[in-house]
């Protein structure tokens, strides 16, 4: 390893400063983690914990309809944005990457005001029994909003890096539209919608801010980590920190794994 | 029978193909030349019914073809940088149109071999298009093209970026296929020697507009337009003015230069093409009396291989070609005067 470091041998001010500040970023992004996964305690209760495991269940429920609904409708968004062009894509083009720049408890609060039955919307959808106030829907609704971006752009790149005059071969050798989607587009862009799949998920479970304001029941497991440490303290809430952080180390160590040799993300 | 294209108008943002009149016949090998930028992949891509037409029309074999898909075209299809797709094998990709036609692995698994081994390609069907050199790429790309059994075949720059040895070997490969299939193949190129070495017939596209269809002979000894002139070889290239006759000769002002053509001078103002081999340089001025003899000093020369290549200031700017042996018997040196003489009957006017 430190036959690799033979750079820091060199002296140079500029490769001194730039190391010891690139340390103070690096120990910056670790010792809370590290620390909460020291200090977390129980974690073995924790799992025990019924109210934990639920939310943690919820979590996962809602981010992965997410997922999948972010997947029916943006993966074609994405390949429309990546081959054509038409009036006020500029437009739409700057809206997708609205949700990640607002506070993400104001994207609650907009999406309330349109799902409430205050509104019109939130009235038909009464009027199907479904409501977005403390549901399993508003969860969705709350993860899908702030977390399309993710899907949409990853998506969008990989098709981007697709030669269009690769499916007009596939066009020419008897493939429909729809086939060549399916048959080169889709395999070819697989790894970039992967990874943007994986995003969407992992930035959906980690949603508190637009999910609180929508549903605060069922608990996800930000909102049990919250509600535990206004009710019992930061004591109580470290065991279920560390358990998150847990999971997310998996989820990042798995997410590393499936897109090795991914083109980097755009988020 | 064959291919018409009638009339046809197609505009895009930066680039239009105007008024494409082409007739290609069955069985005929006709080749797209002109230079980087002409619009030649773009009326490619409009036979294969990549971009709706905004005027004209395209039969096959008296079938108005016009609004056809290109899935239903039945053309195959060579493009630049061959375009195999990366995710599969050799034989997947040769496969692909076949099952994109809902042809059953049992059905085409005998067409798939025989392409195979007809192209060479038996011990590379498992690899993936990646691992291939330049060559191989081509012959896969052709195969899967080929496997279909297309009623046109078009290639588009299908020498490029591959070494001279197996451009040689493409080249004999494409004569071969050509015969074999009997196919009629349009073949896009902005190299004029690989033109000539394949094509029953050569259009020479320029600026979206087809300026000169004929065969190798024709186009090149009558070249229509100094474009092509230029773009063929012809170096000497100049716009003249009729002044008068000399007998059975005319008279040309080349701006101060006049020499005397024997082709006959369609208007008052017309463009005159000089092939470089066509112009004798000798230190000694014995020449036939007819001839245009011209004085002016050496101003560039260059070998390149076998020949040399010699600028003479007359004026106007003349180049010509000579054999190397030649140059070295005449011993020419930069800055000597010498004389240049050229048939009349050489001259070809535009």
């Amino acid at each position: 390893m430190l036959h690799n470091m033979h750079w820091l041998r060199k002296r140079s001010p500029f490769i001194i400063i730039s190391s010891i500040l690139g340390l103070i970023m690096t120990l910056f992004l670790v010792i809370p983690v590290i620390w909460s996964l020291t200090s977390g305690g129980n974690i073995t209760a924790t799992l025990a914990d019924e109210r934990t495991i639920n939310a943690i269940s919820t979590s996962f429920l809602s981010a992965s309809i997410a997922t999948m609904l972010v997947f029916c409708l943006g993966i074609p968004l994405a390949y429309i944005f990546a081959r054509y062009e038409f009036h006020g894509k500029k437009i739409v083009d700057s809206f997708i990457d609205l949700p990640v720049l607002i506070p993400h408890n104001a994207a609650g609060i907009a999406l309330l005001s349109v799902l409430s039955p205050i509104s019109p919307i939130g009235r038909v959808l009464e009027s199907f029994g479904i409501t977005a106030i403390d549901s399993i829907f508003g969860i969705v609704i709350a993860m899908t909003f702030v977390s399309a971006p993710f899907m949409i752009r990853n998506a969008q790149e990989a098709f981007s890096s697709i030669d269009p005059a690769m499916e007009r071969v596939a066009r020419s050798l008897g493939a429909t539209n729809s086939k060549v989607f399916v048959y080169v587009t889709l395999p070819l862009a697989l790894r970039g919608i992967l990874t943007g799949c994986l995003l969407t998920w992992t930035r959906s479970i980690s949603e508190f801010g637009a999910v609180i304001m929508l549903a605060y029941y069922p608990k996800t497991a930000a909102v049990q980590l919250y509600d535990v440490f206004i009710s019992e303290g930061l004591k109580a809430a470290l065991p279920i920190n560390a358990l998150l952080i847990l999971l997310a180390i998996l989820i990042l160590f798995v997410f590393k794994l499936i897109t090795a040799k991914s083109t980097k993300p755009v988020f | 029978m064959g291919l018409r294209l009638q009339n046809i108008y197609k505009g895009w943002r930066e680039f239009e193909l105007i008024d494409i009149n082409l007739e290609i016949n069955n069985g005929e090998y006709v080749v797209l030349l002109g230079p980087t930028g002409a619009g030649k992949t773009r009326l490619l891509e409009v036979i294969l019914g990549f971009y709706p037409l905004d005027k004209g029309k395209l039969f096959l074999n008296g079938h108005d073809i016009t609004s056809l898909p290109p899935e239903q075209r039945n053309f195959g299809y060579l493009p630049q940088n061959c375009m195999l797709f990366p995710h599969i094998t050799v034989r997947k990709n040769i496969e692909f149109g076949l099952k994109m036609r809902g042809i059953k692995f049992a059905d085409n698994r005998e067409t798939v071999d025989q392409i195979l081994d007809l192209m060479g390609l038996r011990s590379l069907e498992n690899r993936v298009p990646q691992s291939l050199s330049g060559g191989e790429r081509q012959k896969t790309a052709l195969a899967r093209a080929l496997v279909l059994k297309p009623q046109l075949l078009l290639l588009d720059e299908p020498m490029s970026g591959i070494d001279i040895e197996t451009r040689k070997i493409l080249t004999e490969e494409l004569k071969r296929i050509h015969k074999e299939f009997h196919l009629t193949i349009i073949h896009v190129t902005h190299d004029q020697s690989e033109a000539f070495s394949l094509a029953d017939r050569i259009a020479i596209i320029r600026n979206g507009r087809i300026v000169q269809v004929g065969d190798a002979k024709e186009i090149f000894s009558n070249p229509k337009e100094a474009f092509t002139a230029r773009f063929l070889g012809y170096e000497n290239v100049y716009d003249a003015k009729l002044i008068g006759k000399d007998g059975a000769l005319s008279l040309l002002d080349l701006g101060g230069l006049v020499v005397k053509v024997a082709g006959k001078v369609p208007s008052d103002k017309c463009t005159i093409a000089i092939w470089p081999e066509d112009i004798v340089v000798s230190k000694t001025q014995n020449f036939p009396n007819d001839w245009n003899i011209l004085r002016g000093r050496l101003e560039e020369q260059a070998i390149l291989g076998s020949f040399a290549t010699i600028t003479v200031n007359v004026g106007l700017y003349i180049k010509t070609i000579l054999s190397k042996r030649s140059f070295l018997e005449i011993g020419l040196l930069s800055g000597e005067e010498v004389w240049l003489a050229f048939d009349p009957v050489s001259v070809k006017i535009m």
